[in-house]
């Protein structure tokens, strides 16, 4: 029980905060792609994107607890159904398809949430002049010390051996919800109908066919990025590996997560002399460590000497891989059209093409 | 020893928990222990209840008869609380189950072990039908596929519950146990108090097994 492989390969995630505006075409895309809006998992959302600073999806996720300290378990709770929160329904079908013209106008005929995803869009923090913001997507982060594999009773949550995808497997799955209590992420969801855990399953069936996840294909920003940490042609393994400029969010929770984030660069705070300090960051460092930890620092001092290095009119491979002038660059060779795929029929091969 | 008697159910009542047929079946009646927190399967189920009590119930009458084709057991408790869903806040739904060894050498407090298989009949407050599940070892029950009918309703102190199942198992010899008239086996017993936040390895159960015999008559 909770036995945990070790992955041969571990497929990662990048998320570019630089260049990420919280447009949620990402979470739409995941959204429609898998929880959908089937009984049970209307407020489902296996990818997030949140206002920082904020309080988060589910409200003050961070203070739930879970994963390790001194390598133990830590304990967590789950979060309430009040905290992870929901939405309304509209009389979309009056306004829309009524008949009524100008008649109807559309208004709440259900639903009330007091909290959702990005619930405290753009309130940020700081004080204008210097208030700041950015957007930070969450998604399971298919740690390689996932906390729920160990904690859960029934040996339900497995670790693919090919690519390191964190599964649930919902018929050993009981919905005694302690991978939601021990997840420090809290990115497991409850999916109360069925009685079973639910979460981001890496897309796996499109990994498994060569396609590249849906958060990351749909990426209008071309702020995403995924592939194998281990290969180094990958946009994830020069950002994470080489460059040391993308790193995960909340390091202390020891669980290892493969998700990973470029730090937002902030212009410099306006002293009060409406004067630019150009040496600060309008985005307090502080608040940035209590983000992503001590490495964060590395991370901004490379990303500031890569652009200098531009301004100077020299090449820099790092912003070329981050600007990414080629979209596809961003996929790690998971580069495959889903609509060039018979899925009825390759559904049932298997492996990946 | 419990008898199981044989009775005559021709409208097949007795999954019915108020059925008049119980009234002539002798309840025995039974103490539950809580589970020890050392039997817990994972580091976090055993951490995460270190401080708190674990099986809030602790007793239950247990009724068993069966017809030649089905066996019901027939459990009741008091339970002031009604848990029918999983909530907020750490609440559960209420659930009872009946244990058999498989395998005569078979562990109650460890649900079996490696090929000394068990095999539990489960009712959950909020499930439609009852489940079955094979177990070798704390932490490996997966359901054997077996029908097992659970029927429930409130009394004025707690729950009446009927799990009921053919005594001919659908399933292979390894998942399901095998019940036949003529028969002795054991049975054991455990309860989850949902209000209390029970459910998995969290729950009231009686620590040895109970002998019964499967009577011809």
């Amino acid at each position: 029980m909770g036995t945990l492989t070790q992955s041969q390969r571990q497929l990662a995630w990048v998320f570019d905060l630089n260049k990420c505006i919280g447009c949620q075409t990402c979470s739409v895309a995941c959204k429609v792609l898998w929880p959908g809006e089937d009984p049970g998992t209307e407020t489902m959302w296996w990818m997030t994107v949140n206002t920082q600073p904020g309080r988060g999806m589910p409200r003050d996720w961070e203070s739930m607890g879970g994963g390790y300290a001194d390598g133990k378990l830590q304990l967590g709770r789950r979060p309430s159904a009040e905290e992870i929160g929901g939405g309304w329904d509209f009389n979309y079908d009056e306004v829309l398809r009524g008949g009524r013209g100008r008649d109807a106008y559309l208004h709440v005929t259900s639903g009330n949430s007091t909290w959702g995803m990005n619930w405290d869009e753009d309130e940020g923090g700081g004080r204008y002049p210097n208030s700041y913001f950015f957007y930070l997507p969450r998604l399971c982060a298919h740690c390689t010390r996932p906390a729920c594999v160990e904690a859960c009773p029934h040996d339900a949550i497995f670790k693919r051996e090919d690519d390191g995808l964190v599964l649930i497997n919902e018929t050993s799955c009981r919905g005694d919800g302690a991978c939601i209590e021990a997840c420090p992420y809290k990115k497991i969801d409850f999916n109360a109908l069925r009685g079973v855990s639910q979460k981001c399953i890496g897309c796996f069936p499109r990994i498994d066919h060569g396609v590249a996840p849906a958060c990351v294909r749909q990426c209008p920003g071309r702020a995403a990025f995924v592939g194998f940490l281990d290969d180094e042609s990958s946009a994830v393994h020069k950002l994470v590996r080489q460059w040391n400029v993308a790193i995960p969010l909340h390091p202390e929770f020891g669980v290892e997560p493969n998700v990973y984030y470029v730090p937002p660069l902030a212009p410099g705070p306006i002293k009060p002399d409406g004067s630019l300090d150009e040496n600060g960051s309008r985005i307090p460092l502080e608040y940035l460590e209590s983000q992503f930890g001590a490495a964060v620092h590395t991370a901004l001092a490379t990303l500031k000497a890569e652009l200098d290095k531009r301004r100077r009119g020299e090449s820099s491979q790092l912003l070329d891989t981050l600007i990414l002038y080629q979209w596809k660059e961003a996929l790690g060779h998971l580069e495959r059209d889903p609509a060039d795929i018979d899925w009825r029929s390759e559904a049932t091969k298997g492996g990946r093409s | 020893m419990i008898v199981i008697k044989k009775v005559a159910d021709t409208s097949g009542s007795m999954a019915d928990p108020q059925a008049a047929a119980w009234k002539s079946i002798k309840p025995t009646a039974l103490t539950l222990i809580p589970t020890p927190i050392g039997n817990q399967p994972t580091p976090y189920t055993k951490t995460a209840w270190k401080d708190r009590k674990i099986g809030a119930v602790s007793a239950a009458e247990l009724r068993v008869a069966h017809d030649g084709q089905t066996i019901f057991v027939r459990l009741n408790w008091d339970d002031i609380t009604e848990n029918r869903e999983i909530e907020d806040a750490e609440i559960f739904p209420d659930a009872a189950g009946v244990l058999w060894p498989i395998s005569s050498e078979a562990a109650i407090n460890t649900m079996g072990a490696e090929h000394q298989g068990v095999n539990a009949w489960q009712w959950k407050a909020n499930e439609e039908s009852g489940r079955s599940v094979s177990a070798f070892g704390t932490g490996s029950s997966e359901p054997n596929g077996d029908s097992i009918d659970a029927q429930a309703q409130r009394t004025a102190k707690g729950w009446a519950v009927v799990i009921a199942r053919k005594l001919v198992a659908e399933g292979d010899a390894e998942h399901s146990v095998k019940l036949a008239e003529g028969n002795r086996t054991r049975l054991g017993v455990a309860i989850w108090e949902g209000s209390n936040g029970e459910r998995a390895g969290y729950k009231a159960f009686t620590e040895n097994w109970i002998d019964v015999e499967i009577a011809t008559a």
